[in-house]
């Protein structure tokens, strides 16, 4: 299919049938979203490129089931504010793979924080629950401005539970899409923080595994802050038994990683953030694609389009950085995320 | 969440736990209100009201439940809803039968906690505006998530393709919630 040069990325010519099967796509990535944490509708494929009528007509649809929702499930939808150990959850932040994230309260002090309560029915073996403490406790030991505050790891109510500094802002992704992202300038700086503060994840033995737009937030004082910790694996986000379609979107997922060829390292954070970057300046993801497993197919098989037609007013040097961690062969990438971030400076 | 959700209840339900059972009962209220009043013919609401055909089919779910020995989702709510099926068959046959006789419906004492002004108010606003949708909205919509079928069955349902079951879907919310907003 053509695609013209305008926003969307299919182009203004789409046939009501196209808009139709993209709809229920996104309707149907939202519904595996609300029951199995699969990709949040907004960073599913069929969504990413999509014109503006359907994101309204997507919008509308999640309005209705919503509301059904609320009355045929009276438990989870009534459900809040409700107690959790010693956490008065308040509101429901966010939904991953792992779990969902609450906006909570510590009881015991008022503190709030973002809870990130891990999916119950996770093999919570001895093995894991002491991996998932040591984990914890590394995260704890890292303090960054521009990475999410950690306060406390443990179990509540059998429920293996993540607490974070609650973090006000709008996420990338969001801020991007209403235009309020600063100029080229201060965004190279913004980004080169960020790779900084991913740099002393990595030096701390953490890896952080989900870096994406949506797990960006930018704060109040125009930060840009990394949320969501190296946690997710604890709740089979790397297992990939279906293409993709359970544990998240492939889209900021290394190809080592989506062909199941190697763990998470510091190189695939890398490539996280390169996609993050490439998708936050070219206004667009890195792949068209209306399904998951033609996405998977692109990344593993083509070069990523390079920054220069598309961001232009982007300096020389730090293109040429991001396009570099988008190599597909790890070892072509910046070895560390702090080599990206001196690259990223010129 | 799944883990938090009306089916979580049916383990502890069975399991002897009475105040799961009830909570089970109670949360399954409001859907089986919903499906009624979508699948009752206008000749049928005339005789009997779609609460107390979900009250029926509460009560024989509750008789009939440790007899329930699925352990999925999907065959959880393929059981409930042939139970319903069967109730609704039943009051069709009675209205049909016998016209001119009141029937009184017995109201065993439910405990139905939570059950608030507000969420009735919210249930009849719904089964009313799915009441106002034109037939194969209404139908994919019950089967959809009343019923919670997958496509593959409500595609062999209603004779069509299982991308045009789901296309169907989308403009039965759309329609829906055009029937919503027209309420203030």
């Amino acid at each position: 299919m053509k695609r013209s040069g305008g926003t969307s990325a299919f182009g203004d010519r789409m046939s009501d049938e196209r808009r139709d099967l993209l709809l229920a796509r996104a309707v149907e990535a939202a519904e595996r979203h609300r029951t199995s944490g699969g990709a949040a509708p907004d960073e599913h494929p069929s969504v990413l490129g999509a014109p503006d009528e359907v994101l309204t007509d997507l919008a509308e649809i999640l309005e209705v089931e919503a509301a059904i929702d609320h009355v045929i499930e009276p438990r989870t939808g009534a459900r809040l504010p409700r107690r959790l150990g010693g956490w008065t959850l308040v509101a429901e932040a966010g939904r991953g793979a792992a779990g969902v994230v609450y906006e909570a309260i510590r009881r015991s002090d008022r503190r709030r924080v973002a809870l990130k309560v891990l999916r119950a029915g996770v093999e919570h073996d001895a093995v894991a629950r002491e991996r998932f403490r040591r984990e914890a406790t590394a995260c704890a030991s890292v303090r960054h401005p521009n990475l999410v505050g950690f306060v406390e790891a443990g179990e509540a109510d059998g429920l293996s539970c993540v607490a974070m500094d609650f973090v006000e802002g709008t996420t990338l992704r969001a801020a991007a899409r209403a235009r309020t992202l600063p100029g080229p300038a201060d965004l190279v700086r913004r980004f080169a923080e960020v790779a900084d503060a991913l740099d002393a994840l990595h030096r701390a033995g953490i890896v952080h595994r989900d870096v994406k737009p949506s797990n960006l937030v930018v704060a109040a004082d125009g930060r840009f802050v990394l949320m969501d910790l190296g946690l997710a694996h604890l709740a089979d986000a790397d297992r990939l038994t279906q293409p993709g379609d359970v544990v998240g979107t492939p889209l900021y997922m290394a190809p080592e990683r989506l062909r199941g060829a190697g763990e998470a390292d510091a190189r695939s954070d890398v490539w996280g953030l390169g996609a993050t970057i490439w998708e936050t300046v070219a206004g667009r993801p890195l792949f068209d694609a209306t399904d998951f497993a033609s996405l998977r197919r692109r990344l593993l098989t083509e070069d990523p389009p390079t920054l220069d037609a598309v961001a232009p007013q982007f300096p020389a040097a730090f293109r040429a950085a991001v396009m570099k961690s988008l190599a597909r062969a790890p070892e072509a990438r910046h070895p560390t995320a702090a080599a990206f971030r001196d690259a990223m400076l010129g | 969440m799944g883990s938090h959700d009306t089916f979580s209840l049916l383990a502890d339900a069975r399991g002897g736990d009475a105040s799961a059972r009830s909570e089970l009962l109670d949360a399954l209220r409001a859907r089986l209100v919903l499906w009624c009043a979508s699948r009752m013919s206008p000749a049928l609401r005339a005789k009997i009201e779609p609460e107390d055909l979900a009250q029926e089919t509460l009560i024989a779910i509750h008789r009939d439940l440790d007899g329930f020995d699925g352990r999925e989702r999907a065959a959880f709510y393929a059981w409930v809803f042939r139970i319903a099926e069967n109730r609704i068959r039943d009051a069709a046959d009675r209205a049909g039968a016998d016209k001119r006789r009141e029937r009184e419906i017995p109201r065993p004492p439910v405990t139905t906690p939570g059950t608030s002004a507000a969420r009735r108010e919210a249930v009849q606003r719904l089964s009313d505006a799915i009441g106002r949708l034109p037939e194969d909205h209404r139908r994919v919509v019950c089967m959809r998530r009343f019923e919670e079928k997958s496509y593959e069955e409500i595609a062999a349902a209603l004779g069509r393709t299982e991308t045009a079951a789901r296309v169907l879907y989308c403009r039965a919310l759309k329609s829906l919630r055009a029937e919503l907003g027209e309420e203030s």
